[in-house]
């Protein structure tokens, strides 16, 4: 869960007459072999479908392509990726098509069969959250984003986020069992 | 109000084991990124248009082209692709400083892209339902076009010693320096001086692009559009097509989208893959939503080129539709490549070989369907490009009765383009009543 530096992603100096430069900028190639589970995970959370997470993923990081060169190299990357996700997962949402249809059910392997029935857990949880508060609740819990860091994502004062945290927590609380179902 | 309490000991163990939960899933990955290169190749092609522009600017072609027509659509294409803002999206970074200019062309392919001055055509700052008001009288007068030089690494060499390669670079240069300077001949006498000199040298590509944007900016646009037509590489012929349809096309304030433009003496452009003389072609969804009775694929056709008409796209339009004795893939063709009217690649060659490049979401007129509350299509189709299933073609398109039934596909997923039943596989086939929409192909 750490977090590269933004160092390690940015682009090349400024390019002079006599450079070249390869097929897909491979900064941000190396962005989205590092982030591509990060993003997928992210979107996942945010109440994106499993099978329609390719999809997602593929507009999202066409997206981001587009952004790279505008975007501000000094600051951290996961939030900004973050950023992304919570934009298409919130337009995801507005898509009509698959409104009513269920989570996915995660398949349970027996050797893998704690971890998934927690994720199970916490995905439904979290679809029933406010989207708001689900937002920062996997920013800040799951993702461990630092409360300066998510004001700085989501435009909000930082009391507001510290606020919305603990809103999300007991809304949470109240959405899962005392132990996360199914576990022995 | 300050720091949180720490995460109680269920919730964090929660939490811990979900995020176990999320193994790699590297053939997933490898699907977008294969997917992404294609879509991000041909993007780069579609900023290049913006170059195209500033040259039509520089040499008049452009002279019709008024402020209040740029506002509408034309430049604000070009302009908003050069600058790489997609319309109908705002920055997600809402806190990020001022960045400074992005080029205005991105690297394609084994063609790298070097501006040549550092000020290239940029768009400003704009919410995301305006076009940015930018009249041609404003592009900078300087507006170079950005060089196109080879990448050593990418091509073969076929003659190829040092220095030869110095001498080709050298009329290069020469040729890139005059067309900076507005001086078209001598550009082209630099080409054609390489072109004598190298006729499959390793700038050879760098060299007709350059003297295609000659033959721009000296007015001869039949060979601009001649020389586009013997495209050196797939990918050279997709540059020289939008370069040249972007120039001719704006003369007559067509969508810079849209690249079946007519050359001088009715040449057809582009030349997109030397040899075949097929080009780039262009793909829509219908606004009109239509019940299962479209008068056969005959009368689907016909609507599709109908609003291909009325958003002033020529070409011959055929519908995503399979029925009881042709498949979909058959009627189509296997001969693309398919893009949008805002220049987004959807289709490389086969429509059932790969997923869609992107959604497929907009009209002929360029409405964005993707939020639409009605995002159904009809196909009658699998994903395979073949009939669905014997009952599912309401009649082979004749039918908008309740007792016959078809299938559809949904616009708003890559995976379920043209099959809507591989996802949920439970749904009944839709009723002939509903009104739906259908893909258009040119051909």
């Amino acid at each position: 869960m750490t977090e590269p530096g933004r160092s390690a992603q940015t682009r090349e100096p400024a390019q002079h007459d006599a450079s070249v430069r390869p097929l897909v900028d491979p900064n941000f190639t190396r962005l989205f072999e590092e982030h591509f589970g990060f993003v997928c995970r992210s979107l996942q959370r945010l109440g994106v479908r499993e099978a329609d997470m390719e999809d997602i993923a593929q507009e999202l990081f066409l997206t981001v392509h587009r952004a790279l060169p505008e975007s501000d190299q000094s600051r951290p990357l996961r939030p900004w990726l973050f950023g992304f996700a919570v934009r298409f997962a919130s337009n995801y949402r507005r898509l009509s098509w698959h409104r009513g249809r269920e989570l996915d059910d995660v398949p349970v392997s027996p050797k893998l069969h704690d971890k998934l029935a927690a994720k199970r857990t916490v995905l439904r949880a979290l679809e029933r959250l406010d989207f708001d508060k689900r937002v920062v609740l996997v920013m800040h819990d799951l993702e461990e984003f630092t409360a300066p860091e998510i004001a700085e994502q989501l435009n909000l004062p930082l009391n507001t986020v510290y606020s919305r945290v603990r809103l999300a927590r007991e809304a949470f609380r109240g959405l899962v069992p005392a132990e996360p179902e199914s576990r022995p | 109000m300050s720091d949180l309490d720490p995460l109680p000991h269920d919730l964090r163990t929660l939490f811990d084991d979900e995020r176990d939960a999320y193994p790699d899933n590297p053939a997933a990955q490898a699907r977008v990124h294969r997917r992404l290169e294609t879509a991000i190749v041909f993007s780069a092609a579609g900023a290049t248009t913006a170059a195209a522009v500033a040259v039509a600017a520089k040499t008049g072609l452009l002279a019709t082209l008024t402020l209040e027509a740029a506002k509408h659509a034309k430049l604000w294409i070009a302009v908003s692709l050069a600058a790489g803002i997609v319309v109908g999206e705002t920055h997600a970074r809402l806190a990020a400083p001022p960045a400074p200019p992005p080029p205005v062309v991105a690297p394609i392919a084994s063609l790298a892209v070097v501006p040549v001055t550092k000020s290239p055509i940029v768009a400003t700052a704009h919410s995301a339902n305006e076009p940015p008001s930018i009249a041609v009288s404003s592009l900078p007068a300087s507006t170079s076009l950005p060089a196109l030089v080879p990448s050593t690494t990418a091509l073969p060499a076929p003659s190829a010693g040092p220095s030869d390669l110095a001498a080709e670079q050298s009329l290069i240069d020469t040729a890139r320096s005059a067309l900076s300077r507005g001086r078209g001949d001598d550009a082209l006498r630099a080409a054609d001086d390489h072109a004598r000199r190298f006729p499959r040298g390793r700038l050879a590509e760098e060299r007709e692009t350059l003297a295609i944007q000659a033959l721009l900016l000296v007015g001869k646009r039949g060979e601009a559009v001649a020389r586009g037509r013997g495209a050196m590489s797939r990918r050279h012929g997709l540059l020289c097509a939008v370069m040249v349809g972007a120039a001719v096309g704006c003369e007559n304030l067509q969508d810079l989208g849209s690249h079946r433009f007519s050359g001088e003496g009715g040449a057809q452009l582009p030349g997109f893959d030397a040899g075949t003389g097929t080009g780039t072609k262009i793909f829509f969804v219908t606004d009109g939503r239509y019940t299962g009775d479209l008068g056969g694929v005959t009368g689907a056709d016909a609507l599709c080129t109908t609003e291909a008409r009325e958003a002033d796209l020529d070409g011959t339009f055929k519908a995503w539709l399979s029925t009881s004795s042709e498949n979909a893939r058959d009627r189509i063709g296997k001969v693309g490549p398919w893009m949008m009217v805002d220049g987004s690649l959807v289709f490389e060659a086969d429509p059932v070989a790969d997923l869609p490049k992107t959604f497929l979401r907009y009209t002929a007129k360029r409405t964005d369907l993707f939020f639409d509350p009605d995002p159904n299509v009809w196909t009658g189709t699998n994903k395979n490009g073949a009939l669905t299933r014997a009952d599912s073609t309401c009649q082979d398109w004749s039918s908008g009765l309740a007792k016959h039934r078809g299938t559809h596909g949904i616009l708003q997923g890559l995976q379920y383009w043209t099959d809507y039943l591989t996802i949920d596989q439970t749904s009944e086939l839709s009723p002939c009543t509903e009104r739906f929409r259908l893909y258009c192909f040119e051909q």
